[in-house]
Order: C-alpha cells, then structure tokens, then sequence
C-alpha cells in the first residue's frame, strides 16, 4: 500500500475496504468516475506486481 | 488463445464489471487455466491488502524524525542549501486523506456494491469501522507532525543577521490551506480538543505568511516569541503524542491511552 500514490490509496481504500461505490467515491474525490476507475486500477495493478512472488498464479 | 485484460480482470474481481463483462470473463475463465490462475492472484491480492494492518509507529519514531531533522536544521542554518521540502505534495497527500476523513466524518454508511461481498457480519462491520477510525486518526497525526516540523524549523534559524523566511512562507500557506480543511471537518465531530488546536495554528501561520520575507533579527526573535508565547510547538507534541495513542488502542484494543 505504501508504493500507492494518495490517490490511488484513498479510491482503492474506499473501494475494497469501505465498499463505496464508483460515484460515490468520485464525489469525495473530485474527479469523474473513469479517472476513479483507473487510479483503482493503477492501485490493484501495482500491488498485483509488488506481491507477485507471493501470491499463487498457478492454476 | 488470447487471454483476457488485466483491467478487465480487476474490475470483475472487485465486482465492477457489468454483467455483459462479468458472464465474458466467467466464459472465458472456465476454459482457460492462465486467465483463473489470474483471477484467484488478484483475489489474494486483495484479500492481503485488506489485511494489511496499518504499521504501528516504533519507539523509536522520535528519534527517527529528529534524525532527519537535524541535518536539514544544521544545512538551513549554513546557508539554506538543504534540499527543498516538496509542501505542494505533502497538501495534495493531506488533501486526499481529508476526503477520507469527510467521508468518515460525514458518517457514510458503508454498502455493499457488487456481488462479490454479499453480507457483512458485525465483525466485518466493526473492522471496516477500526479502519476508518485509523485512517482519520492517522491523517490528522500526520498534518499535526508536519505542523510541529515545520514550527521547529522556523524557530531554530539563526538569527544572528536577517533572516530569509520565504521557504518557510511557502510552508506556512500549504499548511494554512491545510489547517483550515481539517479544521472545518474535525470542528463537526466531538474531537474539541482538536479544533481548538487547529484554531490556535490558524493566525501563527498567518502571521508567517504575512510577515516580510526577509526579517531582521529583532523582526525575527518578534515572530519566534509570538510563535513560543502560544507554546504551539509543546501542544502539537501532546496532541499528536494523544492521537498516536489512540491509534495504538485502536491496533492494540486492549492497551490503554495514557
């Protein structure tokens, strides 16, 4: 989580821990839904590669 | 085979996909070893970030901040030549916790969205709610260090000729824009204790801010006075020392605040 940018840790924590919606969060944001949509992205997409090695990709 | 996107994986994993999206991924994935193998990484991944706890600071955090203070203080003092504090960051940092705070503040009620997470037991509830509590609690720690930093750093410039305090002018607005957000969000919830700090930082950093850049040491030892007569530097100290505490209580639930 640390390697996030703030913006990427406040959308993808309020996403996945608090369950907010994609408006909602762009509201408390302030930006639109696709800006929101893509710095969750980022934010998954960046930890997915810091735990690699950790987590299982086997099928 | 042509194996499915990586955004088009995280948003169905995170129950975002429409249901057009989500029944093309659950096709593909029944016949694709590679893209399931994705599917259940980023569910690990997620289920690990969520149990990520938040990192406690050591005992040694004092001493930790002091040491990287102190060189910065030792350079300002020979000539200014210490690398630029990047404030502009630190308010876009504060800024968006403070959206986060809002949101707490505001007293949202989480909801579930999406399929994956269908019911939430009050265990799950009340770990969701820790969160929050910590994330606010760890926001306004930080912009209350920054604040206690920043002060320290103003007052310990030699004065022994004129004194240019344009950096620290820089500072003091971000952190005034700062202070004047947290301080309207905070001023809505019971922490009293808190506002009234806020409130007492607001005219120092005006002050600093509308002081000339470049003082006198008479001008200069005015402003440290008017700086020290609030003793703000000893109540951020105490204000932070209590919310790192009650962040601790809230990791360690059974430790008790002091």
């Amino acid at each position: 989580m640390q390697g996030l940018t703030p913006l990427e840790r406040a959308a993808f924590t309020l996403r996945h821990l608090e369950q907010q919606s994609i408006e909602e969060i762009s509201s408390v944001l302030g930006q639109n839904a696709e800006a929101t949509r893509h710095s969750i992205f980022r934010a998954v997409a960046k930890m997915r590669r810091a735990l690699g090695p950790l987590v299982r990709t086997e099928p | 085979m042509t194996h499915l996107g990586e955004e088009q994986l995280i948003a169905y994993v995170l129950g975002d996909a429409d249901e057009r999206a989500r029944a093309e991924v659950d096709a593909h994935a029944a016949e694709c070893e590679t893209c399931r193998g994705e599917i259940a990484a980023l569910r690990a991944t997620l289920e690990a970030a969520a149990d990520s706890p938040v990192p406690e600071r050591g005992d040694d955090y004092d001493a930790a901040v002091w040491a990287r203070l102190e060189p910065r203080l030792a350079a300002s003092r020979a000539g200014r030549v210490g690398a630029p504090v990047n404030w502009r960051a630190w308010l876009a940092a504060a800024a968006i916790l403070l959206a986060v705070v809002g949101a707490f503040l505001a007293g949202r009620i989480s909801r579930n969205v999406g399929e994956p997470q269908q019911a939430v037991n009050t265990s799950t509830a009340a770990d969701r709610r820790a969160i929050r509590d910590r994330v606010v609690l760890a926001a306004l720690g930080d912009h209350l260090d920054r604040t206690e930093r920043a002060l320290v750093e103003l007052v310990n410039n030699d004065a022994n000729g004129t004194v240019d305090i344009s950096a620290e002018q820089s500072w003091a607005r971000d952190l005034l824009e700062a202070n004047r957000l947290y301080r309207q969000s905070v001023r809505s919830s019971a922490s009293l204790a808190i506002a009234s700090l806020l409130d007492d930082l607001e005219p120092v950093l005006l002050d600093i801010i509308h002081s000339p850049s470049t003082l006198s040491a008479d001008e200069f030892h005015a402003l440290r006075a008017r700086i020290e007569d609030r003793s703000l530097v000893f109540k951020l100290r105490v204000t932070g020392a209590d919310v790192r505490a009650r962040q601790r209580t809230l990791i360690h639930p059974g430790e008790k605040t002091s």
